[in-house]
């Protein structure tokens, strides 16, 4: 679903979030009264150290996992208070999610990983396919359409799940280390890409990654340290 | 835009595509669970199969003999008369009356069922016998007019053919020194006709002529109660009216226990199946729960994965089960050879082996498929339903189960078996014994993974530093993967244990037997008056006893006595009984007074059939009219029949004066040549007027422990297929884990391990799964036996086992799981060894 772009829209707001895990018996605190806004249209760069809380924030503001104390809002729908299956519904059409892993379904092509999510989406097969194949063309990878995921390589897999992700024009996309596993070069491809998409669509994007580099290619950079999130300028040294 | 507002269309072709493909690219998963599950239903559907056709030839037999009888008129003592026949329908105008005798007799050497009957009052009777034409007007017709002929005799089919007959052709019957040429009048090839193999219809005179006899043995009746009241009342002093099938209960009963208990054999076969399934389904998923995990953040709701696994199994189960029931059609009829061979031995002298197809049992062994791999993959399924997104990072490998749920496992285990354990202490019926059996083996199956864990990290613990680095990596290995092997070696205990359960109670049964034949079989030789007759005269007696070399031990009375439960064998014995016997249940003063001739001894089947016990009053016809006795104890019996009783002697010879005995047992003189004196008494048999036999006690022992091992030769092949079933478990297992561990192997291959290493690595986790489902087998088999002897055999028969473990069975037991383990684990081994080194270096 296309959005048009409005960057002066509060699109996420994150507010008093924290999160708990129990780990060997003992709780753990990972995210500590958290408040976060995203405006509609804007790309923003979440750093932080391994553990620290990122995937778990990707988690909460997808709706994958409950909220345990805070508000999430997406596009104006207060997650915590939908069901599990609500949630599924909800980020099944709103969201779309990039892994360091592509995370593609392994018995299915690069044209059907694709096809998937518009299917889930209502489309007919035959529509799905037909988009599906167009995107991958458009992207200069029309000739891979029919390989599975281990038949392709690592920028290409990446590419697909990039393709994926935004196939049906999701609202808010989220990437946790969408580079973390390429090389440089096929990493800034991604990037490029994956921004161009992004902006084509006017969705917004919360990119969690290690990469100074890489965050610096977001409007905007938060890091996560503690529990909480501080804003930084584009030039701070991390 | 709202969240929940418009929920998109459900077109999930893909995933079932993807799905598809996985079970594609796993090929050999997909066609090991294929296998099981067409290996459980195969085993069901011949199973149901043969049984329903050999329940089927039963009541055929009970049929071909009575056919749709209401009544019958017997008497206490000796025939009924001719002249009662005719009072009758003179008398009382009962027209749907028929006379009936019956005997036994050679033609051409081969023994068959002579069946008396009177043509013209057959068809007043309107009786229908299976193979004969079912309409009046055609029954007169087609056969019984035939009988009119002089010396005209019917017979079945292929029957007429295996004596080389045609119409017309000329049959030899002999009985002792009576013989007739009788002239085959027609063929019976109606509907059913297969039942009346073996059976010679001929006109009543004939037969009374061949057998020397007059009378007959019943008037057959088809009335309404008041009809029957009437002639209740009009009936002269001597005869009964006794309703039809009264003494076929017994048999039905024995027979349905029989085919119950290959039925249970036939489902534990589809438990161990189950839990290849089981295996084999959570394996298939676990493999996917990253890919689960991606559908389930891309927004597939739980619940369609939850369809998709289920959907997967069910038509895995489906096309499983279609192969099974084909492959059942095939194995029933080899499985209906045996059982009716085992029924023909136990039951009855004919063996019926006409194979009726039967619709229903093909349905509902594919619903049984169907619906077992379903259930079976009922867990793994909710368990990729729970699969949370987030488990993406933080999921468990493949096959391992976190301690909790292996503690989880043995408590719900121990729960079944403490469940089972009182289901058989409340001393239910048989189908609570079954029901008792399978939760104890259930709850062995959820046992099993906790304790191998738990040996296997003893072990470790105790010999760690001794054990070598590959050694100590196998059994992590395994220990790592529990989950999964910890199923297969369940599996294999299972059908392991099936063997051991089987076995000892076979080994415990045979043991009985033997020891009860040397009880009750007296002497060395016994010459014994086959035919129904007034047993051996006097005169034979003395010319028996008067042969040089020869003693006698023991006289056998043998009679049939009508009582409250329908016809039985009263037996009594010279100078007593309480020698011959082997008894069960026997209070002191109720055998001074039995050996006072007050009191019955009653055989244990048809006490246990009858509730009846030591204290009790079984009432029977005598010539005064009804009567009383109590019973003064139970004698172990393991000959089948009705059921069987002893009487003390004097009371026999007033119940049936003039009655001899049946059997002289002999002993021969040490001095005795026994060849001739054998020789002797079968000239003796030949020449004497009647029916007789002479057979040496080796000889019964031998062929009577024959006929044992022939009636549980169908337990052999349930028993293999069940292991067959637990071996491609167990193949599955390991191949699983060679898959998922081929990057760590290829590490330990780069790392300089040679592929001999890596494969003894393999094949030492598979003999470790082999010699732990063998150990785990024996506890297991020796507690189905218990079960098997003291709760199933006792209560579908009526049997009391001794008790025995015969070793070998236990030490075949350990060696069959180590050989079906090592045969398992040799093709993931070869596999092993061709694996390359570079696959370490390569990317996921």
């Amino acid at each position: 679903m296309a959005v048009a772009p409005q960057p002066q829209t509060a699109f996420v707001n994150v507010a008093g979030l924290s999160h708990d895990y129990v780990q060997g018996g003992t709780r753990q605190r990972v995210l500590h009264d958290l408040t976060l806004t995203l405006r509609r249209g804007e790309s923003v760069a979440l750093l932080g150290r391994s553990g620290g809380g990122k995937t778990t924030l990707l988690n909460l503001v997808s709706g994958i996992e409950a909220v345990q104390r805070g508000e999430v809002t997406v596009a104006g729908t207060r997650l915590t208070a939908l069901d599990e299956t609500a949630r599924t519904h909800f980020r099944r059409r709103h969201i779309g999610f990039i892994y360091q892993f592509f995370n593609l379904v392994p018995s299915l092509t690069a044209q059907e990983n694709i096809a998937l999510v518009l299917e889930l989406n209502g489309a007919s097969l035959q529509a799905a396919m037909a988009r599906a194949a167009t995107l991958l063309s458009d992207c200069g990878l029309g000739e891979r359409a029919g390989h599975f995921a281990g038949e392709l390589s690592g920028g290409e897999q990446q590419r697909v799940a990039i393709l994926r992700a935004l196939a049906h024009n999701p609202a808010l996309v989220l990437a946790d280390e969408p580079t973390g596993n390429l090389d440089a070069a096929s990493g800034q491809a991604m990037l490029a890409l994956l921004h161009a998409q992004v902006r084509a669509q006017g969705s917004t994007l919360l990119l969690v990654t290690h990469s100074l580099a890489v965050a610096r290619t977001a409007d905007r950079i938060l890091t996560l340290e503690q529990g909480g999130i501080h804003e930084r300028d584009v030039d701070f040294a991390w | 835009m709202s969240a929940t507002s418009t929920l998109p269309g459900s077109g999930k072709r893909l995933l079932w595509r993807a799905a598809w493909r996985h079970a594609a690219r796993h090929r050999w998963q997909s066609w090991l669970s294929l296998a099981g599950i067409a290996l459980g239903v195969m085993m069901v559907v011949a199973v149901e199969l043969a049984n329903s056709s050999a329940a089927r030839a039963f009541e055929l037999s009970v049929a071909a003999l009575d056919g749709n009888l209401t009544h019958r008129i017997v008497a206490q003592q000796g025939a009924v008369d001719d002249t009662v026949f005719a009072a009758l329908r003179r008398e009382l105008g009962v027209r749907a009356s028929a006379p009936s005798l019956r005997g036994e007799v050679l033609a051409d050497g081969q023994r068959l069922t002579l069946i008396g009957l009177d043509p013209l009052s057959e068809a007043a009777l309107q009786r229908r016998r299976p193979g004969f034409a079912l309409e009046p007007a055609q029954l007169l017709r087609a056969g019984l007019l035939a009988l009119a002929q002089p010396r005209g005799v019917l017979l079945q089919g292929d029957t007429a053919r295996a004596l080389g007959l045609e119409p017309g052709a000329v049959l030899h019957l002999q009985n002792g020194p009576r013989s007739v040429d009788a002239e085959l009048a027609a063929v019976l090839d109606g509907p059913d006709a297969q039942a009346v193999e073996g059976l010679v219809f001929a006109d009543i005179a004939l037969v009374q002529t061949l057998l020397g006899r007059s009378g007959m043995d019943s008037i057959d009746l088809r009335v309404d109660a008041a009809t029957a009241q009437r002639i209740a009342a009009w009936l002269p002093p001597g005869l009964t009216l006794v309703e039809a099938g009264t003494d076929d209960a017994a048999l039905v009963q024995f027979s349905r226990a029989f085919r119950t208990n290959l039925s249970a054999m036939s489902l534990l076969a589809l438990l161990v199946a189950a839990l290849l399934i089981y295996n084999t389904v959570s394996l298939s998923v676990l493999e996917r729960l990253p890919t689960f995990g991606v559908l389930r953040a891309l927004g597939v709701a739980p619940r369609t994965l939850l369809r998709l696994v289920l959907g997967e199994s069910a038509v895995l189960g489906l096309a499983a089960s279609l192969v099974g029931v084909l492959l059942g059609l095939g194995l029933a009829q080899f499985l209906l050879r045996l059982v009716t061979r085992t029924m023909s031995d136990l039951y009855f002298t004919r063996s019926v082996t006409e194979f009726a197809f039967d619709i229903g049992v093909l349905n509902r062994g594919l619903l049984l498929g169907v619906g077992i791999t379903v259930l079976a993959a009922l867990l793994p399924a909710l368990q990729a339903a729970r699969v949370a997104p987030v488990s993406l990072q933080r999921q468990l490998p493949p096959g391992q189960l976190s301690h909790r749920r292996l503690r989880q496992l043995a408590g719900a285990g121990l729960a079944l078996l403490a469940g089972g354990y009182l289901l058989l202490a409340t001393q239910a019926s048989l189908v609570a014994g079954f029901a008792a059996l399978n939760l104890l083996i259930f709850g062995c199956c959820l046992l099993i993974p906790w304790l191998l864990d738990g040996a296997l990290a003893l072990w470790l613990r105790l010999t760690l530093r001794w054990l070598s680095q590959p050694l100590r990596l196998s059994l992590r290995n395994l220990r790592s993967s529990i989950g999964r092997s910890g199923l297969a070696v369940a599996a294999l205990a299972v059908a392991v244990s099936v063997t051991v359960g089987v076995g000892v109670m076979i080994g415990s049964f045979r043991y009985t037997i033997e020891v009860w034949l040397d009880q009750t079989l007296g002497g060395e030789v016994q010459f014994t008056r086959l035919d129904d007759g007034a047993g051996i005269s006097p005169t034979l007696e003395r010319t028996v006893l008067e042969l040089p070399g020869v003693r006698a031990t023991n006289f056998q009375y043998r009679h049939t006595l009508r009582t409250e439960f329908g016809e039985v064998q009263a037996f009594a014995h010279r100078p007593d009984a309480l020698g011959s016997l082997y008894l069960k249940q026997a209070p002191a003063n109720a055998l001074a007074a039995f050996a006072a001739g007050e009191g019955v001894l009653l055989a244990e089947p048809f006490a246990w059939l009858h509730g009846l016990a030591v204290g009790d009053v079984l009432r029977y016809t005598d010539a005064t009219g009804d009567a009383r006795m109590p019973v003064a104890g139970v004698y172990f019996d393991y000959t089948t029949g009705p059921g069987a009783l002893e009487l003390p002697l004097a009371r026999f010879q007033a119940l049936w004066p003039g009655q001899g005995p049946r059997q002289i047992s002999l002993e021969l003189t040490d001095d005795a040549d026994r060849a001739a004196v054998l020789g002797a008494l079968r000239r003796l048999a030949q020449t004497t007027d009647g029916n007789f036999g002479v057979a040496a006690n080796a000889d019964i022992e031998a062929i009577t422990l024959a006929i044992f091992d022939r009636t549980f030769a169908i337990t052999d092949v349930l028993r293999l297929l069940a292991i067959g079933v637990a071996f491609v478990g167990v193949l599955s297992a390991l191949s699983a884990q060679q898959l998922q561990r081929q990057r760590e192997y290829a590490l330990l291959r780069a790392v300089g391990m040679d592929s001999g290493q890596v494969a003894r690595m393999m094949l030492t986790q598979t003999l470790v799964m082999g010699l732990g489902a063998g150990l785990l087998a024996l506890p297991l088999g020796l507690m189905m036996s218990q079960v098997l002897i003291d709760v199933i055999n006792l209560r579908s028969f009526g049997w009391s086992m001794q008790h025995r473990v015969p070793l070998f069975v236990l030490g075949q037991a350990v060696l069959l799981a180590l050989l079906a383990a090592l045969l398992a684990g040799m093709y993931p081994a070869l596999r092993l060894m061709r694996l390359s080194p570079a696959l370490a270096s390569r990317a996921q």
